[in-house]
């Protein structure tokens, strides 16, 4: 992108998690634009850039279930100047993590097989190239790499995120307890 | 009781029981009975254990002092009619350890007990029968409570036991008259005296011992703790693992009230006291102290914080002292003989004697009792007898679970509380475990840390939790899943369980993993970084321990086992995939790969090098095809193993090698160091070519530095450069007069020897100096070339020799003349040329970290040898100055090898590296080998490539054509046919000389080569599928 | 009783105390908040969750304490927070939340939940160890209480409450170690108990391992009891 060199660059992506996080960054309603203003958006789910470029930071949305996952995590680790560990299910695993008590097959089977509502004749059980492998267990994205930065919520609020963005942009990193209380939540 | 003229002690104990104790008793005794003995000669059949557990079962004589090992039902008729009947003891069955010239009395004279002739806690054992009270009374028992109750005040007591300087032997090491005065001054309607007998360490036994030898010795003191602070209810906490040591209490208990020695009105005094026994269900847990009282009150044996501490508040809420079996059995000897007494045995801060019991990689197994802050390195080596099979010692675990490892740099470290305390261990109960070097140091903490988790109790979390997760970090590093930060994880995590957690449980259960970090951090950095487990431990990063355990990483079973099919095509493709050298080391590796074969656990390991130069005996047929070079230009300097490896891989990836060497012929040390009877110079040229078939080139006559400077090959656009020049300067002797004519470096006299250099030996005396393989090549080269005598001078012993040992006992078979333990100290010479070399005699002293003892002259053992030749073969090192002088490339200043990175393999200077001897020291051509292989890799990593020079085998080698079965058990002589020794001289030029060892037959090799184990195959059929 | 007035120094301020006292107490009520979890005033202390602990000087030892089991004795200096202990308490949280499935998100005790209230106040933004993950079973076998043994924290204050308070002894700790488990009537279950969900065992659970059946999700996000002001102390029953 061929802007002004002085302002720095954003990248989202989305591993295994709802998109809510993506979200409540959208919450963030209004000033959405006086961000813009402040920094350049690069590769995040809404937009359709083939290689992620050296970035300033990185918001990871969501755990680390399958191998595609994984590479891309370790994408924007190696490009991300500070990478942020975005949602509960980034830092916490969550939702997604919730298999890690059964086996893959057996989180496959219940998904294609077991389920009252599934109707699979053939016991077909989806896989291929195209289709990236789950891993034994979904991991964390500070189990996987080495994050600057966690801000949990189940979506963070967005003013948090407005307040941690700010502050990082104004070349500090605030504490988590430097965060307002209420707005420091695991929910 | 009657006069009996012997006696006779047969120990029981837990592991004399089980090698036949019993059956050898009854043996006895009826033997006895037949020839009318029984009156004259008493047997004892005395259930206590001397800790001589390495000789078991093994039987005693007194007053001869004369003890039997290793004694079968068989041997009792011998032992009957010719010790017991002629007087004449019988030798073989007493231990050849045991250096005692004279059989009388060799209990006293064996090493294993010559270190600890001061018993103190076990003055009794393996003397008195413990189930009888009189007996110990005739050993002065009972003389202290009497002492006590009669004679003493309970503070002066109280006072005899601090002056003593007397410390908790149960792990911690509080002053124990201290202890006693805390529950002395404690207020409470009523006070308890408990002994802590929940002995729960793995490997350690001693409490055991005392329990069940020496009981009333326990009951004594405890009885005189009662009176000292004002008890009159003792509690033996024993684990319910010991029904020997319950059963004896409670006889003692018995006995002792019968006799009026416990109960009501102990020696008629106001003092009473009463012992009853607990039996704990054998929760480690519970031998902490509070997790203890909890047990006996029939709660959950779990810890409670202190304070309170139980001196004011313990069982039931009352005054309560706790002191560990150990403790209570110095108590005695202490009232009896006093404190001054005491205090004078051990060091300043930890006085008197401890017990340790010795497990592991050692000789002698069993129970010792030294003074304390008599060293390590005396317990491993002169009591302990050393690390068996000639394995070299790695770490000692002492406090178990709770405690840390010691490494060899800390041999010399006096056990004692604090200066164990101190290096991150602690004395803890007494168990020594001796680790060597087929131990992997982050396996033991895996090993330790597995059982803090089954033992913690669970009730606060930096333990519960704690302890799991540190064990899965551990766990996920041998399995090669660690990365670099989890070290630091493991260090924050430990430090916090220590200071967090409620008891001592938690508080030390991250010790071995501390300890073992801050001594082997390289064997971490090994499983995390490199993924390999030198010890060859940690299955999930080999194939199979010969492959772990060869420098060059060749697959070793995977070419044995087709071997085996004899498909040795097949089987020297896969040795070619990662060493293209079979032929040169199939002659001349030192065969690490055999050292650790497990077939060699149950007879003989595989003969691998000789399977692989069977194999390589087929490359005389095999055609290589050239590769087009498609990459850089890439120079290497020296055509020695690892210059030759870095080519071959270099090549292969696609790579324009060079090599620069300097003489005529290829080869460097493998040609001009190693003698032509054990390396034939065609085979050099067979395996050279195929090299040079791939595209390689060699530029002959060209030395790196004189003819040509590195900047010029720079130039000429070589974009790297490797330095493989191995290492050719022999080091001085550092003596006066080395500098004569006739005084020639033993890498010098063979370069020259080789290189055809008119040097004459015919008819000449000639000495070599040292121990190594160079020293031997010198010796032999020197044989055959008409030495009138050739004599090494060693000064250690043959065993200590670091030559391969078949290269020893050839040297000793074709005449060579060996003179060990002395040192040349000058060279006399006459007229400018040597005539005579002046030596000392030296003597062996204590042991050093590698298990050999070290040698010190002896005073005015000068003597005087006639010589014409000498050849100091004590070690060398790479000609590196043209670098220094040229680039300023950085040298080692004592070493003289290049300073390498770490990681790329470069020097100081970008696109110049170095390999083999030339930045590892000098090392054997297998080592060569595989740092040539580690420096293509950076080579390729430089040049952009991604390293990588061969995949692993996945697949396993099935036995088709036999039935692996029968294999297992039998295993016939594997003997490959040797020159004959009158057939090796002659020869006229050193190129005649003929090969000494010979190879085997085709039938041979493959009959050797079934009886390989398959140890490959475990970790190849389990694969990531099985999650 | 009588109680005896003695002063200890707590962060280097002068704070009086009765003898026999604990630190916590006493820290209390200087206005000192120390976090809790096994702790509760209504019930025995053992130390258990090390949540409390404080360093005390001079005794030597370089271990810490828990507060809620120390006496006070005279003259005694204690630090209840500097950077290490902060640190220490943040990794024995964190190794509280990867022992079971403590996801707050879908968890009916969120924002009631003691657990996540103390690691709200410390700050605690990430776990740095695997979460175990166990599979537990969840007994709803009683009509008014879902015991969930996955979301236990193993405190012991149901043990405790109903053998002190409730006087009914239901609950248990059993196994060893990581496999510690609270049990009900030795592997019996809750609805074949005499616990009522008004029993103060069940209402003081720090977590959300036992829980009142129907007030899942029934307050809105914001007007939880730890949505808006950060936790001072265990939560009393109702």
């Amino acid at each position: 992108m061929a802007t002004k060199k002085s302002k720095p660059i954003v990248a989202t992506c989305w591993l295994a998690g709802c998109a809510g996080c993506h979200m409540s960054l959208l919450d963030i309603d209004e000033r959405i634009v006086a961000l813009s203003e402040l920094v350049d958006f690069s590769v995040s789910p809404i937009t359709d850039f083939k290689e992620l470029p050296e970035v300033d930071i990185a918001l990871i949305e969501g755990a680390v279930a399958n191998e595609d996952n994984m590479e891309v995590l370790k994408d924007f680790r190696k490009k991300a100047k500070f990478l942020i560990a975005f949602g509960d299910c980034a830092i916490f695993g969550n939702l997604p993590a919730m298999r890690n008590a059964f086996t893959v097959k057996e989180c496959l089977e219940e998904a294609f097989l077991d389920t009252e509502s599934t109707v699979n004749p053939n016991g077909i059980i989806p896989t291929g190239e195209d289709v990236p492998k789950l891993l034994p267990k979904v991991l964390t994205v500070p189990q996987v790499v080495k994050t600057d930065y966690n801000l949990p919520g189940c979506p963070p609020d967005a003013d948090a995120i407005w307040f941690l963005l700010t502050e990082l942009l104004a070349g500090r990193v605030p504490e988590p307890t430097e965060i307002p209380y209420r707005d420091f939540k695991f929910d | 009781m009657a006069t009996a003229r012997l006696r006779v002690l047969i120990c029981t104990g837990k592991v004399c029981e089980k090698k036949g104790a019993s059956a050898v008793e009854s043996a006895l005794i009826s033997r006895l009975v037949q020839f009318g003995l029984n009156d004259e000669i008493k047997v004892s059949t005395a259930k206590d254990c001397v800790g001589y557990c390495k000789q078991a079962p093994v039987m005693m004589i007194y007053p001869d002092n004369i003890l039997y090992g290793k004694v079968k039902v068989e041997d009792v008729e011998e032992i009957v009619e010719e010790h017991f009947l002629k007087g004449r003891p019988v030798k073989r069955l007493i231990d050849d350890s045991l250096d005692a010239k004279d059989v009388i009395d060799n209990m006293r004279k064996s090493n294993f007990f010559k270190g600890q002739e001061l018993r103190i806690v076990m003055e009794n054992a393996g003397v008195i029968n413990p189930e009888s009270i009189d007996e110990y009374i005739g050993r002065d028992g009972y003389l202290a409570l009497g002492k006590a109750v009669t004679e003493m005040k309970p503070e002066e007591v109280v006072d005899e036991i601090t002056r003593s300087g007397l410390r908790g032997r149960g792990g911690g090491g509080f002053p124990t008259g201290v202890k006693w005065g805390f529950v002395a001054k404690a207020e409470g309607e009523k006070k308890y005296v408990v002994c802590n007998a929940d002995e729960g360490d793995p490997g350690a036994f001693m409490d055991r011992n005392i329990l069940e030898g020496d009981p009333h010795r326990i009951i004594e003191a405890m009885a005189i703790a009662g009176y000292a602070i004002g008890s009159d209810h003792g509690v033996v906490y024993c684990r319910a693992e010991y029904p020997l040591a319950i059963e004896r209490i409670e006889l003692a208990v018995v006995q002792a009230k019968e006799m009026g020695l416990l109960g009501d009105n102990v020696f008629e005094t106001d003092f009473s006291f009463d012992i009853e026994l607990r039996v704990g269900a054998g929760a480690f847990v519970c031998g902490e102290e509070t997790a203890l009282l909890r047990s006996i009150e029939g709660k959950r044996g779990q810890p409670t914080p202190k304070p309170p501490f139980p001196a004011i508040s313990g069982l039931w809420g009352m005054p309560t002292l706790i002191n560990n079996v150990e403790t209570f059995a110095n108590i005695c000897p202490i009232i009896r003989k006093g404190a001054d007494w005491f205090a004078s045995i051990g060091t300043e801060k930890s006085r008197g004697t401890k017990v340790f019991a010795l497990a592991g990689r050692i000789r002698n197994t069993g129970i010792v009792e030294v003074p304390m802050g008599t060293t390590l390195r005396e317990i491993i080596f002169e009591i302990g007898g050393g690390i068996p099979d000639g394995k070299q010692f790695k770490a000692a675990q002492t406090g178990g679970p709770s405690g840390g490892c010691i490494p060899r740099e800390h041999l010399d470290i006096p056990m004692e509380y604090d200066s164990l305390k101190e290096i991150g261990s602690m004395m803890g109960s007494g168990g020594l475990v001796v680790m060597d070097e087929d131990t992997c140091m982050v396996d033991v903490a895996k090993f330790f840390m597995e059982f803090c988790v089954s033992e913690s109790c669970g009730k606060c979390p930096p333990c519960r939790v704690g302890t799991k997760q540190l064990y899965d970090i551990v766990d996920r590093i041998t399995k090669g899943e660690g990365v670099i930060e989890d070290l630091e994880k493991l260090e924050e995590l430990s430090e916090m369980m220590k200071q967090m957690s409620l008891c001592g449980l938690g508080q030390s259960a991250p010790n071995p993993i501390l300890s073992t970090i801050r001594f082997f951090r390289n064997e971490y950095e090994d499983h995390i970084l490199r993924k390999k487990c030198k010890s060859g431990v940690c299955q999930a990063l080999f194939t199979s321990p010969c492959e772990n355990a060869c420098p060059c990483n060749v697959d070793a079973a995977g070419y044995v086992q087709l071997a085996a099919e004899g498909k040795f095509y097949e089987a020297l493709e896969l040795h070619r995939e990662r060493n293209p050298l079979p032929a040169i080391c199939g002659r001349v590796c030192h065969h690490p790969c055999m050292d650790k074969c497990r077939r060699g656990q149950t007879d003989e390991s595989i003969n691998i090098r000789a399977i692989k130069r069977y194999i390589s005996n087929f490359e005389k047929e095999l055609t290589v095809k050239p590769i087009t070079p498609t990459k850089e230009k890439v120079a290497i300097v020296g055509t020695g193993p690892a210059g030759l490896t870095i080519a071959y891989f270099l090549a292969k990836k696609g790579y324009d090698v060079t090599i620069f060497e300097s003489m005529p012929y290829p080869g460097g040390t493998l040609r001009f160091g190693i003698p032509a009877y054990r390396l034939p110079r065609e085979v050099i040229d067979q395996e050279v070519k195929l090299i040079t078939d791939l595209g390689v080139r060699i530029v002959y006559g060209v030395r790196v530095g004189l003819n040509i400077s590195l900047d010029r090959l720079q130039e000429l656009g070589y974009k790297a450069v490797c330095i493989a020049i191995g290492a050719r300067v022999s080091y001085l002797l550092g003596v006066n007069g080395e500098h004569l004519a006739g005084v020639m470096g033993g890498m010098d006299f063979l370069n020259k020897v080789n290189i055809g250099f008119p040097i004459q030996v015919k008819g000449k005396r000639v000495i070599v100096v040292g121990g190594g393989n160079t020293a031997m090549d010198a010796a032999r080269t020197a044989l055959r070339m008409g030495a009138k005598e050739v004599r090494v001078l060693y000064r250690r012993l043959k065993e200590d020799m670091p030559a391969l040992k078949e290269e020893i006992e050839e040297g000793i078979n074709e005449g060579i003349k060996f003179t060990f333990l002395v040192n040349p100290v000058e060279a006399i010479g006459e007229d400018g040329h040597v005539v005579k070399m002046k030596c000392v005699r030296m003597r062996l002293g204590s042991y050093d970290d590698t298990g050999r003892r070290k040698t010190s002259v002896i005073e005015n053992s000068e003597f005087v040898l006639d010589v014409d030749l000498v050849i100091p073969a004590i070690g060398q090192e790479p000609e590196t100055n043209f670098a220094e002088v040229e680039k300023n490339i950085l040298i080692d200043p004592k070493y003289r090898t290049f300073v390498v990175d770490e990681e790329t393999h470069m020097t100081n200077i970008p696109g110049i590296f170095a390999a083999g001897d030339d930045s590892t020291g000098p090392a054997m051509a297998a080592d060569a080998i595989g740092d040539g292989q580690v420096v293509a890799g950076a080579i390729d990593r430089y040049l952009g490539g991604d390293g990588v020079l061969w995949e692993k085998r996945k697949e396993i080698i099935p036995t088709d054509s036999y039935n692996d079965d029968n294999y297992v058990e039998t295993r016939k002589e594997f003997e490959q046919y040797v020159l004959p020794i009158e057939e090796r001289f002659n020869n006229s030029t050193i190129e005649d000389f003929v090969e000494v060892e010979r190879g085997f037959s085709r039938d041979q090799i493959i009959e050797e080569a079934r009886h390989c184990l398959h140890c490959d195959r475990a970790s190849l059929s389990c694969t990531n599928e099985d999650i | 009783m009588k109680k005896e007035k003695i002063t200890i120094t707590v962060d280097g301020k002068e704070v009086a105390a009765y003898a026999g006292e604990t630190i916590l107490d006493a820290a209390k009520r200087a206005g000192i908040y120390i976090p809790t979890l096994c702790h509760h005033p209504l019930l025995s202390n053992t130390g258990a969750c090390r949540m409390c602990v404080v360093k005390i000087e001079g005794t030597g030892r370089q271990n810490l304490n828990s507060s809620c089991t120390t006496p006070v004795n005279d003259g005694m200096v204690v630090t209840t927070e500097s950077p290490e202990i902060k640190k220490m308490r943040r990794l024995n949280l964190e190794l509280i939340f990867s022992e079971r499935n403590h996801q707050c998100p879908f968890c009916e005790k969120s924002g009631n939940c003691e657990l996540q209230a103390v690691a709200y106040r410390l700050g605690m933004d990430y776990v740095r160890f695997p979460f175990l993950w166990p599979k537990k079973e969840v007994d709803a076998s009683h009509p008014d209480i879902i015991h969930d043994a996955n979301r236990c924290m193993l405190c012991g204050r149901c043990v405790r409450s109903s053998e002190e308070v409730d006087k009914k002894g239901v609950f248990a700790i059993k196994g060893r170690g990581i496999d510690s488990d609270v049990t009900v009537n030795i592997d019996g279950r809750l609805g074949d108990t005499e616990v009522t969900k008004d029993d103060v065992a069940i209402q003081i659970c720090p977590t959300g391992s036992l829980c009142e059946k129907g007030l899942a999700y029934s307050e809105r996000y914001g007007e939880r009891r730890f949505d808006m002001k950060p936790i001072e102390g265990p939560v009393e029953p109702k």
